[in-house]
């Protein structure tokens, strides 16, 4: 990136822990640094010197040229949601791939939308490049993203909108229009395990495991690295994928009722998203009979014999379309628990497990 | 860093200072202040990026430095301290306040943390009268807009014109315009749209009405120099609306009515007007003005008649009753001026004893209800 070719807005499309937020405080830093360092990289001629005043302030978050807007819970004033705001920054600071938690609707305030507004209206400070995040965008209301639509097709001088989103789709097409577009790669393998080892101290193999399964979200990764392996959701997840196959009795929806919280907005996309991967992994496994690419590979003993259960490409279709739905259901706050239990039903029916069982 | 002062000195300094600190902000560093002790003076500085605000004060440096630290922890601690030479020493991320029967110590930050504030280049100051800055302001500052989708109406446009400067502010209903005679800003600067929160701030420390206040026009920003304190704020971004274009030049019906007794009746019968328009119907006929207001939702009913200067036709006209009463507030004389023209243009308000040309309120009317 070339810092005198930077476009106005930009909009960073992750679906979640691959770095939008770590891109957003470098394009902050490249954008600013007293001592931008020469490189002979041809993509990164120049680059943060990392170690100057403003390299310092803006790492630390502490950069008088920022302006965040982020997703936070209800709150009752602007005190209240700079308290909240500054809350998250503190997590965002320790770390920067962390993902935010979907488990409370949490939404952009209109309130400190205007706020920037206004502030964006003073000029800049000499030498200064403001940056102004608007994070998750997907979660400020319509409405009130429309009132940004001047600011962000041409922002003031000397500021640069970022604007992320885990589903650009979910953004007015007229917010999608004036920005431009930067898709988030996976987080490749290696680059994930080194990260796990170095800044959590893991073992190789738990590293291994962990950036596989992520699937390029080291977001995802560092969150599981936090999670006691007893407790851990994703064996959760897994027991009731593996249920969904065997289980002849109505258990399973008694234990999705037990294990998962119907209110935890997160831990159902989790769940699902594990889902999605779990199913994967089996169709490929079915097709290929190829253990070496299976990305669950702490499940890999079981997943053959799921496999086995599954009859086709038109069965696994429906039940990838099924868990589809579900999964925009109940991002559309429909009740959690039923959606689930629907969706529990349906891909039991798809795999007829009352006549057949693995 | 080591320092001493009396608390007395330092309490009054921080008190000001605070006006700036937020009580809450994304950037936690904003609630801190920056302390530079230096050669027998200590500087405090506080910003809220809009507004920087630095205080200088003499005092006892027995080591130079600088550091950073919670502003409402230093001031509460500092207020409640009874009247004694307070003394300052930074260890490695701490602060200890020394007092006769004790000590606390507080955690700082570093001053690389804090963000720049920017340089007081004294050479390109300009002296203005407190005095006439102070009047400027006050009565301006209360027609500022605050509707965020027309940023420039957020400030006060700051200008020169001929052998005056006159500060102009609106909310596109109502527009406050004054001018004092300063010849020494002549033709030197462009217009400036000033946020009026740095402006108030001003007026509240410029008790001294005849001191003279240093100002620095920067390309972004504006510094007001009063000596021991330095006020810098941010300017905002142009351009201002052409505002000359909605002065009528010309009224045909012109009112002199006595203010007090005006804004005293203003205020009663408003009482029952529309909690969202504040409407009250002024009805004018020779010799007198009549205020009413109705409230179907009160179910309830105002008028009262004022006897007035008035040789028109009979008019009728609403108006917010309190942009009205803002206006009268700014007025000083004993009678005050209304020129009208018709039920939908513009009204001017001005003092008897002042010339339009230096004091000048617009108003707009409302529609008024069937």
């Amino acid at each position: 990136m070339h810092a005198d070719r930077i476009a106005g807005t930009y909009l960073f499309h992750d679906p979640g822990g691959r770095g939008d937020w770590y891109l957003a405080i470098a394009l902050a830093a490249l954008l600013n640094c007293e001592q931008p360092e020469q490189t002979d990289q041809p993509d990164f001629p120049v680059l943060p010197c990392g170690s100057c005043r403003v390299c310092h302030q803006i790492a630390s978050l502490n950069f008088e040229g920022f302006h965040f807007a982020l997703p936070i819970s209800k709150h009752k004033n602007l005190d209240e949601a700079a308290e909240l705001t500054a809350e998250i920054l503190a997590r965002k600071k320790a770390e920067p791939f962390g993902m935010l938690s979907a488990a409370t609707y949490t939404s952009i305030p209109i309130a400190t939308a205007r706020e920037i507004k206004k502030r964006l209206s003073l000029k800049a400070s000499p030498g200064i490049r403001r940056i102004v995040i608007f994070y998750e965008m997907e979660r400020m209301l319509q409405s009130s993203a429309d009132a940004l639509l001047k600011i962000i097709e041409e922002p003031p001088a000397d500021t640069v909108m970022v604007l992320t989103t885990r589903n650009p789709e979910a953004l007015l097409p007229t917010i999608r229009s004036r920005a431009r577009l930067v898709r988030l790669d996976r987080v490749p393998e290696v680059a994930a395990v080194h990260y796990l080892k170095s800044e959590y101290q893991l073992a190789d193999k738990k590293a291994q495991l962990l950036a596989r399964t992520s699937e390029g979200s080291l977001g995802r990764a560092i969150e599981m690295a936090g999670v006691d392996d007893d407790s851990s959701q994703r064996a959760v997840g897994f027991l009731l994928f593996r249920s969904l196959f065997q289980d002849q009795s109505p258990d399973t929806l008694s234990h999705m009722a037990e294990l998962l919280s119907p209110r935890d907005l997160g831990q159902a996309e989790e769940l699902l998203e594990l889902w999605q991967s779990l199913l994967r992994d089996c169709t490929y496994y079915a097709t290929t009979g190829d253990e070496e690419a299976l990305i669950n590979i702490d499940f890999i003993s079981e997943l053959p014999r799921l496999a086995s259960a599954l009859k086709g490409g038109e069965q696994i279709a429906d039940i990838v379309s099924q868990i589809k739905i579900a999964l925009a259901d109940i991002k559309g706050k429909v009740h959690i628990q039923g959606a689930l239990m629907a969706l529990a039903l349906k891909i039991k029916a798809e795999l007829n497990v009352t006549h057949r069982s693995v | 860093m080591k320092f001493s002062l009396p608390k007395s000195r330092l309490s009054n300094y921080l008190q000001n200072i605070l006006q700036v600190v937020p009580s809450k902000s994304t950037l936690p560093i904003l609630t801190n202040v920056l302390v530079e002790a230096l050669e027998n003076k200590l500087k405090i500085s506080a910003t809220d990026l809009d507004i920087s605000i630095t205080a200088s004060m003499e005092c006892k440096v027995v080591k130079k430095g600088s550091v950073s630290l919670p502003a409402r922890i230093l001031f509460e601690i500092i207020r409640e301290l009874p009247e004694s030479d307070i003394s300052f020493e930074t260890t490695a991320s701490r602060i200890e306040i020394k007092i006769p029967n004790g000590s606390y110590k507080i955690a700082t930050v570093s001053p690389e943390d804090y963000p720049k504030l920017p340089a007081v280049n004294t050479k390109k100051e300009i002296k203005i009268t407190g005095k006439d800055l102070v009047s400027m302001v006050k009565k301006t500052t209360f027609a500022c807009s605050d509707d965020e989708t027309r940023p420039a109406l957020n400030g006060v446009l700051w200008q020169t014109k001929g052998d005056k400067m006159q500060m102009v502010a609106t909310d596109g209903h109502r527009l406050a315009r004054m001018a004092v005679e300063n010849k020494k800003l002549k033709g030197m600067y462009d217009d400036v749209i000033v946020p009026p929160k740095v402006l108030n701030l001003l007026a509240k420390f410029l008790d001294e009405a005849d001191s003279e206040v240093g100002i620095i026009f920067g390309e972004n920003n504006i510094i007001f120099n009063l000596g021991d304190i330095v006020l810098t704020s941010r300017l905002i971004e142009g351009p201002y609306p052409n505002f000359e274009q909605v002065i009528p030049a010309e009224s045909d019906k012109k009112l002199v009515i006595a203010k007090d007794e005006l804004a005293r009746a203003v205020r009663r019968v408003s009482t029952l007007s529309n909690a969202l328009t504040h409407q009250v119907k002024f009805q004018l006929k020779s010799g007198s003005l009549t205020l009413s207001t109705t409230n179907a939702d009160v179910g309830g009913e105002g008028k009262e008649v004022l006897e007035c200067d008035y040789n028109g036709d009979t008019v009728e006209l609403g108006y917010n009753a309190n942009y009205i009463n803002d206006i009268l507030g700014k007025i000083d004389s004993n009678d005050t001026i209304f020129e009208l023209s018709s039920p939908v243009a513009a009204g001017l308000v001005y003092a008897t004893d002042t010339p339009k040309d230096d004091f000048l309120c617009l108003i707009m009317p409302l529609r008024l209800a069937e």
